[in-house]
Parts: C-alpha cells; sequence; structure tokens
C-alpha cells in the first residue's frame, strides 16, 4: 500500500480548486499502485494504463462537481478503478485465455513462462467470474495486501461484511479453480 | 485435497499474479501529463466560473466588502443606517411619551399630530371611528385633569373635540344602514358619558372655564341628539350630516343615500336643529324646517344647536342629561 500522502484531507482540499502541485503529488502517490492494481486484474499493459487515466479522470470531474471523496483517497480512487473494470469486463466479453508475452522476463525459460502465464490467465478468468465485490475483496485482500477496514472503506461496507464477501469469495474461488483443475 | 492444501496452492497462485511486468515510464509520463493538463483545463474553467459570479457582485454591493480602498463607503452606510435608526428609535420614544402629556405642555402638539397621523392613517371606516371616539373621550378627560390642577382649559382641546365629534358622525353617515344604527348607538352612549362628566365639571369650574365647558356641553348635546335621531331615521341624519359638512365647507366623508340630489331636503340653518326637549317629530324624516319644541322638562337648548356661539341651555332640577330629540313618539327625555 502506499501512504507517501501526509494527509488527503489537506490534499483533498488544495486538489477542489485544482492546485497543481497538490494534484501531481495524488498522481504520483497512487498511480503506481492503481496501475499495478489494475494489471493484476487486466493483465493488458494498455488497459491498465486506460483504467489509470480513466480513473483520474472521473477523480477531476467528481472535483469540478464539487462531489468526490473529503478523506480516504486511496479507497476512493480504488474503488474507481475497480468499477471502471467492472464495466470493462461487462463491455467485453468473456475472452479465452491467452499467453501474452512477458516483457520482463525476456531471458526465462519460455516453457515454464508459458505454464506461469497459463496459471495467471486462469486465476483472472476465475476472479472475473465471482460478483464485483467478491473480486474487489480478493484482489484487495491477496493481491493488494490491504487489511479489512481499508477494504470496507473502499466498497462502502462494514468490515463484517468484508470477511464474509471474502470467505464466500475464497469458497467460490476454489471451487472454479479445482472445476478448471487448476488447484 | 485436504482444504490447507488447497488454501496454500491458491495463495501460490495469487503470488504468481503479484509479479507483474514494470510500467512503461513513457506511458506513465503521458498519463501524468494528460492528468495534470486536464486538471489545468478545469482549473481555468472554475477561475471563469468564478469571475462571472464575482461580476454579478462586483456591479452592487459585494465591493463595498471586499475592497479596501471602498471601507470609507461602507463605513458611511452603515452611518447612515444607524443614525436612520436611532432617529425612529427616538420618535418612536416621544411620540409614546407625549401620550401621557397635557395641553399648554411641550408634547401635547406631538401628541395630538400623531393622532392626527392615526387618524389618517387609517383606512378601515369603521377602526377611524374608535379612534375618534377614543380621542374625543381623551379630550375630555384632559379637560378634568386641567381643571383638577387649576390650569385653564386651552381653546383648541374644546374644537378638537368638537371636529373628532363630528368625524364620527360623518364616518357613520358613511357606513351602511345596520352598521350605522349600532354604532350610532355606541355613539350616544360615549356622548352621554361625557356629557355626564362634562356636567359636573361645571359644578366645580372656575368662571374662566365656563364659556369653554358650556360650549363643549353643548357640542356633546347635539351630538347626543344627532345620534338618538339617527337611531330612527337614518335618511334624516344623513340629510343633516351632509348640510353640516357643507356649511362647514368640508368635504366630509362620503355620505350615501344623499347625493345631491335636487329634489332633496334643502339648505338646513344651524338654528334648524330641533331641540332637545323630546317634543320633536317623533319617528319619520325631519325636515329641515322644522323648529324645535320648547322643553317642558327644564333643558332649554342652546339657540342654533350646533351652532358653536349658541348658548346651551341649562340643566334644570332634576336632570343632568340632554333629552333625546327627536324621541320616537314624542314625550319628555330621558337621561343617558
Amino acid at each position: 500500500m502506499d501512504n507517501q500522502v501526509p494527509s488527503d484531507a489537506e490534499l483533498l482540499k488544495l486538489a477542489r480548486q485544482f492546485d497543481h502541485p497538490a494534484l501531481a503529488q495524488i498522481y504520483d502517490s497512487y498511480s503506481p499502485g492503481l496501475y499495478q492494481y489494475a494489471m493484476r486484474r487486466l493483465s493488458d499493459q494498455d488497459m491498465a494504463e486506460e483504467c489509470v487515466a480513466e480513473t483520474f479522470s472521473r477523480f477531476l470531474q467528481a472535483l469540478r462537481a464539487k462531489r468526490g471523496p473529503e478523506d480516504y483517497l486511496q479507497a476512493y480512487l480504488y474503488r474507481m478503478a475497480h468499477n471502471w473494470i467492472v464495466d470493462e469486463y461487462r463491455r467485453e466479453p468473456m475472452q479465452t485465455v491467452e499467453l501474452k508475452e512477458d516483457r520482463r522476463d525476456e531471458n526465462a525459460n519460455p516453457e515454464v513462462d508459458m505454464s506461469r502465464n497459463l496459471q495467471q490467465e486462469r486465476l483472472r478468468m476465475a476472479i472475473k467470474k465471482l460478483t464485483p465485490d467478491q473480486q474487489q475483496v480478493i484482489t484487495l485482500k491477496y493481491l493488494e495486501g490491504w487489511e479489512n477496514e481499508e477494504i470496507a472503506r473502499s466498497i462502502k461496507k462494514p468490515a463484517g461484511a468484508v470477511k464474509s464477501l471474502q470467505h464466500r469469495a475464497l469458497a467460490s474461488l476454489q471451487k472454479i479453480l479445482k472445476r478448471e483443475e487448476l488447484l | 485435497m485436504k482444504k490447507d492444501e488447497m488454501d496454500s496452492r491458491l495463495k501460490n497462485a495469487f503470488n504468481e499474479l503479484q509479479n507483474i511486468p514494470l510500467r512503461d515510464p513513457q506511458a506513465a509520463a503521458r498519463g501524468r501529463a494528460n492528468f495534470l493538463k486536464q486538471a489545468a483545463v478545469f482549473r481555468q474553467s472554475a477561475s471563469r466560473e468564478a469571475d462571472r459570479r464575482q461580476n454579478r457582485w462586483s456591479d452592487t454591493i459585494f465591493p463595498l466588502f471586499q475592497r479596501k480602498g471602498r471601507l470609507p463607503v461602507l463605513k458611511f452606510l452603515i452611518a447612515i443606517v444607524l443614525a436612520v435608526v436611532v432617529l425612529f428609535a427616538m420618535a418612536n420614544a416621544t411620540v409614546y411619551a407625549a401620550q401621557n402629556s397635557q395641553p399648554g405642555q411641550a408634547l401635547y402638539p406631538v401628541k395630538t399630530w400623531s393622532e392626527d397621523v392615526i387618524l389618517s392613517l387609517t383606512g378601515s371606516p369603521q377602526m377611524r371611528l374608535n379612534h375618534a371616539l377614543d380621542f374625543s373621550d381623551r379630550r375630555v378627560t384632559e379637560m378634568a385633569d386641567m381643571l383638577a390642577a387649576g390650569k385653564p382649559i386651552p381653546e383648541g382641546v374644546e374644537s378638537r373635540l368638537q371636529n373628532e365629534l363630528d368625524l364620527a358622525l360623518e364616518l357613520i353617515a358613511g357606513m351602511d344602514d345596520s352598521q350605522a344604527i349600532q354604532q350610532l348607538e355606541q355613539v350616544r352612549q360615549r356622548a352621554e358619558v361625557q356629557y355626564q362628566t362634562t356636567t359636573m365639571l361645571m359644578s366645580g369650574a372656575t368662571e374662566s372655564a365656563e364659556p369653554l365647558l358650556l360650549k363643549t356641553h353643548a357640542c356633546l348635546q347635539e351630538q347626543i341628539r344627532l345620534a338618538t335621531m339617527g337611531e330612527t331615521d337614518l335618511p334624516g341624519f344623513r340629510r343633516q350630516i351632509r348640510q353640516r359638512s357643507q356649511n362647514k365647507g368640508g368635504s366630509g366623508e362620503q355620505i350615501p343615500g344623499t347625493g345631491n340630489n335636487p329634489q332633496g331636503p334643502g339648505p338646513m340653518r344651524p338654528t334648524d336643529v330641533p331641540g332637545p326637549s323630546g317634543t320633536g317629530n317623533g319617528r319619520g324624516s325631519m325636515s329641515p324646517t322644522d323648529k324645535p319644541a320648547p322643553s317642558g322638562n327644564g333643558n332649554e337648548p342652546g339657540q342654533g344647536g350646533n351652532q358653536p356661539s349658541g348658548t346651551p341651555g341649562h340643566n334644570g332640577p332634576g336632570s343632568q342629561t340632554p333629552d333625546r330629540t327627536p324621541q320616537p313618539g314624542g314625550g319628555s327625555g330621558h337621561g343617558p
């Protein structure tokens, strides 16, 4: 998690006046984490960039409309990103598992990479089959490493509901993966 | 497969997803630039909107509160408002204090002025009538207070009383029949009380005060006579009131049913007022040429009726009140 922003409330107060340094600080603080989050869920660099761009654009539009968050900016931004991804899933038909080139490991063993990519894509496909709230809880909990309270703020539900969602999501995921013979 | 084993394999799968390719720095820079560019556009838009809002106010009052250079203007305006408020409060206090003043005192003109203002600002005839009667009560009370203090009664008090009584009758003459009869009764009763008061005042009055009291007495007698007549002969009452108004030269109140009909009653001389002896014409209309009947009970009417210079009758023994004329069915009058 990225906790470099000292005070969300102060930053947001300046951001509402479209203060350039404050907005730049917000972008620099949250953009990398949001990109990683989008990449883990979308597995597509262009789409992840688009997700980040659209998230921050919606944030600016909310500020212009005198809406947007009063605090907990991180939770707000991840909620925006999650909504964009869910909408994207709805727009795009369920894709078949596609092996993608791993730009990071150019010298790695292709067979190992292929196997790993296949597994990653199957897991993503399995996550996509969960409900939107379950997807968000699983992603934030196990991929982003958030605490339940932070997840609760992001999905705007009590911490108890997050725990419940988490259990159900894990159970569903295991069933799906077992059916896919991934586990 | 056991649950724990499955969980660990699931965790491994999640761990695999942790590994993602590094972000393209150029794409990240482009994203940042686009974001800040969009923010700049929004900032300019918000600034223009704020300017428009400010311009709307700038032509009016807002700059007075904003700009340092215009602070004296604001102070000047505040001073004027405060001065107006203070003056208004002082005027109110003066008028309030003047209500207890007596004729001859410094605040007495304020009292009478405030009464005139009230009468002129009151639109409802009923309310004006109530005010006029209240003010006439005040005049009688003022006379009593002046006499009790051994001071002479200024001429203006009596003339104001007469004007107020005249106004009351003119207002009644302008009302519709049922309301007029109801109000005439009220006016008669109040005039009778005032008459009794002045009668008592006359018994202890100094010689110098007597002429004025006699004048007041006659005025009240006339008031009672007209009110009594109006209760039984409303058209005749209206004719007389209209005639009085014409004789005074004032326009008077609008009196319905007594328009300038050439067929109507002719002009009535002040001496045509019937006497208060109760031996008048009884029920029915009174001719302007009717002469007052001689009084048989000691109440000699003033010659000239409502003529201020007329000599009011003196009360005979056994009677302190004027007779009501005309009395339905004739006969001697009744005390109030």
